[in-house]
């Protein structure tokens, strides 16, 4: 029973319609649809919102059709309309009621929509009492898990593949025909940043770009002072580092050192951390221990920082697919002898590629530790339909 | 496999860069460093989920919430921040999942005394190591003796006055030092130390490292300054304070009062971005790093941002002479870790100062005059800036073999007094000693004080005690309990059954004194009740807009009602410019009151109740 069935049943006073005080905002277009895309409850907020909107801004830009996002306080990087907090609900109504279409997981605004008859696409993740008024076909579930999709946050609201959700918004308001979509499987977490990883058995110098890069060299995959030295001088760098470098290098090099990050090992030694307190370098301490490997290592380095634990990332969400049609982009770049690979697996083979960034790249045919250390980087998809 | 001990340490977090904290860090390095033991640590001062707690090798917990209820109830006055702080709210609960076999807390005394009376208290070896550092002492911490069977105090200074109450089971046990981290460096340390900092050798620095609160005499030291100064024309020396200009005195201030310029004055500047120091005139809160070069980040050393130890030792081998004029003071640890670095001292001769004076610590004493506390009435000691200046005078003028005796002299006092070795390896005896704790398992879960209870007249005086710790306070003793064998000589001097009556249930009221919400209810206008009807929804947004489907229904069959809406702060704006309703209505404990509600309105409809916490509409199909 719905909750205003229930309210009906219980005073005897049968549900007229709803009020909610409309107050204008004057709007530079005519023809919009609202996401929703930041509420304070953090249970309700979806985290692929960027893959939804470059998907359908393209059909959206077709039909002259504006995007204005309700947030609180995050913006998404878009030249959309925000509406935050400081907004009041009688604004928010103004707008529901005259949006083409509204998308988005508060039961609040999905209910005043109702009220208007405007179409949604509520994204339902609160299932704990049945209090909307969203028809069946203007509802995406979320109580249940996608086949070889990665919720990275747990919540319901992130079993919604972003394609789904593009999906259904353009078939609500698109008149033209829309393109197939292939489907997202897993982001990692480090995946928007664009960096670099040198493997010290050469050094370059960076030509001028747009991009900010990330430089970090990979002390603890080839210990090479002598190119550390060079790729320092050609540019700020982070270095990850098992061992302690000389002392020499770091001191003179210190302004072009942007942070060092330690590798704790099987009885690391501490004393390179000392003399990074002395020069002042910024360094955090990383490892890939086991917890009881750890236990007895955490006495050394309590002083200094504490220690962060690298993530291995879980494949599961291969299992059950084509491999041959899953890929994956990435914006890591790993350089070695002078050339560059999307991978420490590529690199190993000596398969480097050009234009890393702009290119989709199968999976290697072992995915061992190391290529899942470096998976947080990674985007995958797959054009099998599923 | 052997079970190994489990330890609850209660006090400040180990990275805190408070003298308890510092401590909390040197003991339990040691126990764990010894393997033997499952230690847990209640870190006082630190948010729950704090990211830094997980540096420590063993469990820490925050004590601080964030979020939800618990946050709103810490914010709410002063006491409940700073009981939140101590981890007054989390020690039942982690003792409860912990189980340990021994429980230590550390803190000032009103940040331990809530233990004592908890169930488990002597359930298992538990001990207070607390810091009393005036005279009279804390009356509750006198008034608690006899129920603390583990009573440790920082300083002998306590310790003594305990005895002469009778209190002898009390023990000193100093605060711990990490003393590999404080020593007299080479003269060319020294020299260069000096010279990054732009000071000279030739300049005679007296040093003070303090935060900066009112129990630390600064003006005693400024007028002591000034009269040394005086007396030294042409000397070449400044004051160091290694303080936080922006809490406690207006040092500026101080110094234009006892006509001492800023520039005699020299302190510590931390940077927040890169970590380094420096020693210069005090020019402002904010300063640029003259290192990393980050603009405002560069600020007077405090608890939240201070020097690590090793920077702190070259500003004390920065010094040539040390003074630590104070009101009392628990232990004063920057006094031990000055001698460490070699330094002559000098000390107020009063309170945990009187320790630091005996002969074997090689300080100078500073001269006293007594004033009282207002409200607290303890004693407590104005440091006379004459006896300043003549010891620094008395330093001045020693010969420098002279100080380099007495300075090592200082230093091997504190190693054996003080080190970490020396005090943690007794507190490892003291658990190695405390039996494993039984019967967690059985306990009954209920807190069984009873501030109310009915005691019954009973002649024999053992077992009369007994049923007050029964029934008024929920606990099981025997004849071996300090606390009882207290209140015995208290009954065999007389004392009336009253007074310790009156006494244990003040005690129980205490423990159960929580929280008391009171709301009031508002008016009405000048309608009458016939003519009002009222819809109650304590609910979310989305919830309380459904409400308004009905309330227009309401509205339509009942057009001459006055409708008011009883709902919460956050939903109250969905009704804003709803000409359906007249007010609406938020908070007030009256609406909870059936009676209320049938004689104030014609018809109540109360949402919540039928339909929301019944979860109706989940389950009604």
């Amino acid at each position: 029973m719905k909750l205003i069935d229930s309210f009906s049943a219980t005073t005897r006073l049968n549900p007229s319609s709803g009020y909610v005080y409309e107050k204008l905002v004057p709007l530079p277009f005519s023809d919009f649809i609202i996401l929703n895309t930041e509420n304070e409850d953090q249970n309700l907020n979806y985290v692929f919102w960027n893959r939804v909107i470059q998907l359908i801004t393209p059909a959206l830009e077709k039909e002259n059709i504006s995007i204005i996002q309700f947030i609180e306080k995050k913006k998404f990087n878009f030249d959309h309309i925000i509406i935050d907090k400081n907004y009041s609900i009688q604004e928010k109504a103004y707008l529901i009621k005259r949006a083409k279409l509204l998308c988005g997981s508060s039961k609040l605004y999905s209910v005043i929509a109702s009220e208007f008859g405007t179409k949604q696409c509520f994204l339902k993740c609160d299932y704990s009492i049945d209090n909307d008024l969203a028809s069946s076909d203007e509802i995406i579930h979320s109580n249940s898990e996608r086949k070889s999709f990665v919720n990275p946050v747990g919540n319901y609201i992130n079993n919604i593949r972003p394609e789904e959700i593009a999906n259904f918004i353009l078939k609500k308001i698109c008149k033209t025909e829309i393109e197939k979509f292939d489907s997202t499987l897993a982001i990692g977490k480090v995946y928007a940043i664009p960096s670099i990883d040198l493997i010290p058995d050469c050094n370059f110098k960076i030509p001028n770009s747009n991009v900010k890069n990330e430089i970090i060299v990979r002390m603890d995959y080839e210990f090479d002072e002598t190119n550390l030295q060079a790729q320092l001088i050609n540019s700020p760098c982070s270095i990850v580092t098992n061992k302690s470098i000389s002392k020499e290098i770091i001191q003179k090099l210190k302004g072009r050192i942007k942070k060092v990050f330690f590798k704790v090992e099987k009885n690391s030694d501490s004393s390179f951390l000392d003399e990074l307190d002395r020069l002042n370098i910024n360094y955090d301490i990383i490892t890939n221990l086991s917890q009881e490997d750890l236990k007895q290592e955490k006495i050394k380095f309590f002083n200094h920082k504490k220690i962060n634990k690298l993530n291995l990332v879980s494949l599961d969400f291969l299992q059950g697919i084509n491999r041959d049609k899953v890929y994956f982009k990435t914006n890591k770049i790993i350089i070695k002898s002078g050339n560059t690979f999307p991978t420490r697996w590529h690199a190993k083979n000596n398969m480097p590629h050009k234009d890393i960034r702009n290119q989709n790249f199968k999976l290697p045919p072992i995915l061992d530790d190391s290529f899942r250390e470096e998976a947080e980087n990674f985007y995958f998809l797959t054009s099998e339909e599923i | 496999m052997v079970r190994k001990k489990k330890v609850v340490f209660q006090s400040d977090f180990a990275l805190s860069k408070t003298g308890f904290g510092r401590n909390t860090k040197a003991i339990l390095s040691y126990l764990f460093n010894t393997g033997k033991y499952d230690i847990i640590s209640i870190s006082g001062g630190i948010t729950k989920n704090h990211p830094e707690l997980d540096r420590t090798p063993w469990k820490s917990l925050g004590v601080v919430p964030v979020v939800g209820p618990e946050a709103a109830d810490c914010n709410s006055c002063q006491d409940k921040t700073r009981a939140y702080s101590y981890g007054v709210y989390e020690a039942d609960k982690v003792i409860k999942e912990e189980k340990p076999d021994v429980y230590i807390s550390v803190q000032d005394f009103w940040g331990v005394d809530f233990a004592i009376h908890k169930p488990w208290f002597n359930k298992i070896t538990s001990a207070i190591w607390t810091t009393l550092d005036s005279l009279p002492l804390l009356p509750n911490a006198i008034k608690e003796a006899p129920n603390i069977k583990n009573y440790w105090v920082w300083s002998n200074f306590a310790e003594k006055e305990m005895h002469r109450l009778g209190h002898n089971h009390v023990k000193t046990l100093h605060g711990a030092l990490e003393v590999v981290d404080f020593k007299p460096l080479s003269q060319e340390e020294k020299t260069s130390i000096r010279n990054k900092n732009s000071i000279s050798n030739d300049e005679f620095i007296i040093g003070f490292v303090f935060r900066n609160q009112l129990r630390k005499s600064v003006p005693n030291l400024l007028q002591g300054f000034k009269i040394f100064k005086d007396n030294n024309k042409g000397l070449k020396t400044k004051l160091l304070l290694h303080t936080n200009w922006q809490e406690g005195w207006n040092i500026k201030k101080l110094c234009e009062e006892s006509e001492v310029p800023l520039t005699d004055i020299i302190t510590t500047y931390i940077c927040k971005a890169c970590r380094g120091y420096e020693i210069k005139n005090f020019a402002g809160p904010e300063l640029t790093c003259s290192y990393c070069k980050t603009q405002s980040a560069c600020v007077t050393t405090g608890v939240s941002c201070g020097v690590n130890e090793k920077q702190l030792n070259e500003i004390y081998n920065c010094m040539d002479v040390y003074c630590h004029p104070f009101t009392s003071g628990g232990q004063e640890i920057p006094i031990q870790e000055a001698k460490l670095a070699g330094l002559i001292t000098l000390v107020t001769n009063y309170s945990c100062g009187e320790e630091m004076c005996c002969e074997e610590a090689q300080s100078i004493p500073l001269e006293w005059s007594e004033y009282r506390e207002f409200g607290t009435e303890f004693i407590k000691a104005s440091t006379c800036p004459k006896s300043i200046a003549r010891s620094l005078d008395l330093v001045l003028k020693m010969d420098e073999q002279e100080k380099i005796k007495k300075g090592r002299k200082a230093r091997k006092w504190v190693i054996d007094n003080f080190s970490v070795d020396v005090i943690a390896s007794k507190i490892e005896d003291f658990i190695d000693k405390a039996p494993f704790a039984e019967g967690w398992d059985e306990q009954p879960s209920k807190p069984l004080v009873d501030p109310e209870a009915e005691i019954p007249d009973i002649q024999d005086q053992s077992l009369w005690v007994k049923t007050l710790y029964k029934k008024i306070l929920g606990r099981d003793i025997d004849s071996e309990d300090e606390g009882f064998i207290h209140w015995i000589k208290k009954l065999e001097i007389g004392m009336s059954k009253e007074t310790i009556i009156s006494y244990f249930r003040s005690t129980a009221k205490q423990e159960l004194s929580k929280f008391k919400p009171t709301t009031l209810l508002d008016i009405f206008g000048d309608s009458k009740s016939e003519e009002r009807l009222l819809f109650i929804i304590n609910s979310t947004k989305e919830n309380v807009f459904l409400s308004t489907k009905l309330i227009r229904t309401a509205k339509e069959k009942y057009p001459d009602k006055k409708i008011f809406v009883y709902t919460n702060k956050e939903s109250a704006d969905i009704f804003y410019g709803n000409s359906d309703i007249v007010d609406v209505l938020i908070q007030g404990k009256e609406f909870n009151n059936p009676d209320f509600l049938i004689d104030n309105f014609y018809e109540c409809y109360s949402l919540d109740d039928f339909s929301i916490k019944n979860n109706h509409s989940k389950y009604l199909k």
